[in-house]
Formats: C-alpha cells, structure tokens, sequence
C-alpha cells in the first residue's frame, strides 16, 4: 500500500520549496533579472496543478518539470522577441532551447567560488551537469534525478559517477587540489 | 564515490547561498502571484490517487466510518435472517406437527423406488 499523502498546500509548497524553484531556474540559465518571472510562472501553474498531484514523484521532482517547462517557454519567447529585433529565423521548441546549452551561472554576477565551478561545469554535457547540480546543489536522490530527466536510478549513478570524477579532474587541473602540498586553491 | 576536492566542495556551498533567493525575491513573487489572484491558504482538493480509500486521513476517516456502518447493518441483516429462519423452523415444526397433512414418516414422503422383500411378499398374499 502506498505511503499516507499529505494534503498539498500552495503555501507550503511556496515556503519550503521557492528556494528550489529559483535556485534550478538560475542552473537552467535564466538571467537573475527575469527570476520573478520565471519564479511567477511557475507557481502560477502550480497552483493550476496542485489537485492534479497524485504523490507519485516527489514535490521536488513534479516543481522540477514545471521550472524545465517554463524555462523552455521563457527562452523561446526570449528568442522570438529577439530574432524579432535582428530579423533573423526563430528556433522552434524544446530542442532548441536544450541545443543551446547555457551556461550554469554564467550571468550572474557571482563570487570566485561560483567563477570556478560555473567554468568547470560548463566542460560536462548538459546531461552530466544536470544530474551533478541537482545531486550536489539541490541534494536529490538517484530516484528524483531520475524522474525529473527520465532516467533509470542505475543511468542517474552512473553520470553522477562520472560528472564527479570529470569535475573533479578539471577542477584540480585548473585550480589546483588543496589536498596536496603545493595546491593553489586556497 | 570519488570525493570531491575540498575546494570543489568549498565552491558548491558557496554558489548554492549565492544562488539562493533573498527574503525580498521571495516577498516579491508571493506579492505578484496575489496580484495575479491566485488564492492562497486554502486546503486543496486531492490528487486522483489520494481519492482512493484509505491514503488521506480525512477520506481514510469517512470510510472507516462508512465501513462500520456497512459492517453493522451487514451483521445486524445477517442476525435477522438467522432468527427468521429459526423462528420459521420452529413454526414450521410446529405447524407440520398439528396439520392434517403432516406426514407420518420419511417413508410416506419418499416412497422407495424399490419394492421391499415385505411388499413383494404381500403382494403374493394379495
């Protein structure tokens, strides 16, 4: 028998999880000028939603979808508005949104430590860097990361595994390792 | 799994308080969806799989209440069904037992298919 669910209330969701929202908007690449949007949209739909959530995914993994969602629709009214401007064509769809791999953290006006990691981050594939973000960053487990990218526990171990060892290789060729004699971070 | 540099490790926990949001993005989304009239504060109505019985505790309630009465009236019909028929068998007994038409034995009721050794004698004697 499935675990009792616990009633879901916009508030509570709202409290315990905007932090999620805007932090895995801000991975997604959305400029820190147009969060609110971003953070408005997606709770807008949450609360179109709620009675539809049936405690089958976590709550962070069902927000997740809607922030990719949302993030999507964002870029490409971005694009359109844009192309618009310059006369060029407008890129359709999703695909097009994930071709252009942004830059985690690469807008914002960030501390050393967030240099760094954004400049390693940027050498995983976008898949890879995902998993290791959410893992790392946001704390979910094998099973919401597989959710949330529609992926077995057994893919998500295995690209969390690697994104750890590339992160890792690059962070301490680039940086140093703080571990050893003679390492330059810190 | 591989650790990772402490400097990695230094660096993630840097980015996710810089990434976090500040007490006024916070204020100014809520503020911005009540302007956009969305209603907060309300319990919402349950997804489809917390309708079945038994996972919300205020549905899980109104069905253990709905089965016990479903249970009492169950046992309470079964109760009365028994008791008819016992008060019919004893009427029944005791009605078969003062009519006219009671039979005397099984023998008269379920005649035997058979003639016994006695019938066939008498019939000789006939």
């Amino acid at each position: 028998m499935p675990p009792p669910l616990t009633p879901l209330q916009f508030d509570a969701v709202y409290r315990e999880h905007f932090a999620f929202v805007w932090r895995t908007a801000r991975y997604l690449g959305v400029p820190r000028g147009e969060l609110e949007d971003v953070a408005q949209d997606v709770f807008l739909t949450v609360q179109r939603k709620l009675s539809d959530y049936d405690g089958r995914v976590s709550v962070k993994s069902w927000l997740y979808g809607f922030v990719r969602r949302v993030v999507a629709d964002h870029r490409r009214r971005y694009r359109r508005k844009e192309s618009k401007l310059r006369g060029a064509p407008e890129e359709q769809g999703l695909d097009a949104y994930e071709s252009v791999q942004p830059t985690p953290l690469a807008t914002l006006e960030s501390s050393e430590a967030l240099v760094r990691l954004d400049r390693v981050l940027a050498l995983l594939t976008p898949e890879k860097r995902e998993t290791f973000l959410l893992a790392e960053l946001e704390e979910m487990t094998a099973a919401e990361i597989g959710e949330v990218m529609s992926a077995n526990v057994n893919t998500v171990y295995t690209r969390l595994r690697a994104a750890r060892e590339e992160i890792s290789a690059h962070y301490t060729k680039m940086f140093g390792d703080p571990n050893t004699p003679g390492g330059r971070d810190e | 799994m591989s650790e990772l540099p402490r400097g990695l490790q230094n660096a993630i926990g840097a980015s996710r308080r810089e990434l976090s949001p500040s007490e006024t993005d916070r204020a100014r989304v809520w503020q911005r969806l009540a302007e956009a009239g969305v209603q907060t504060g309300e319990p919402v109505e349950l997804g489809a799989r917390v309708r079945a019985i038994g996972d919300a505790p205020a549905k899980r309630s109104g069905a253990v209440i709905y089965l016990a009465a479903a249970s009492v009236a169950i046992a309470a019909g079964a109760l009365g069904y028994v008791a008819t028929k016992r008060w019919q068998g004893t009427e029944g007994s005791r009605a078969a037992a003062t009519s006219p038409y009671a039979p005397t034995s099984l023998a008269s009721v379920v005649p035997s298919a058979k003639p016994s050794a006695n019938d066939a004698k008498d019939a000789g004697h006939d």
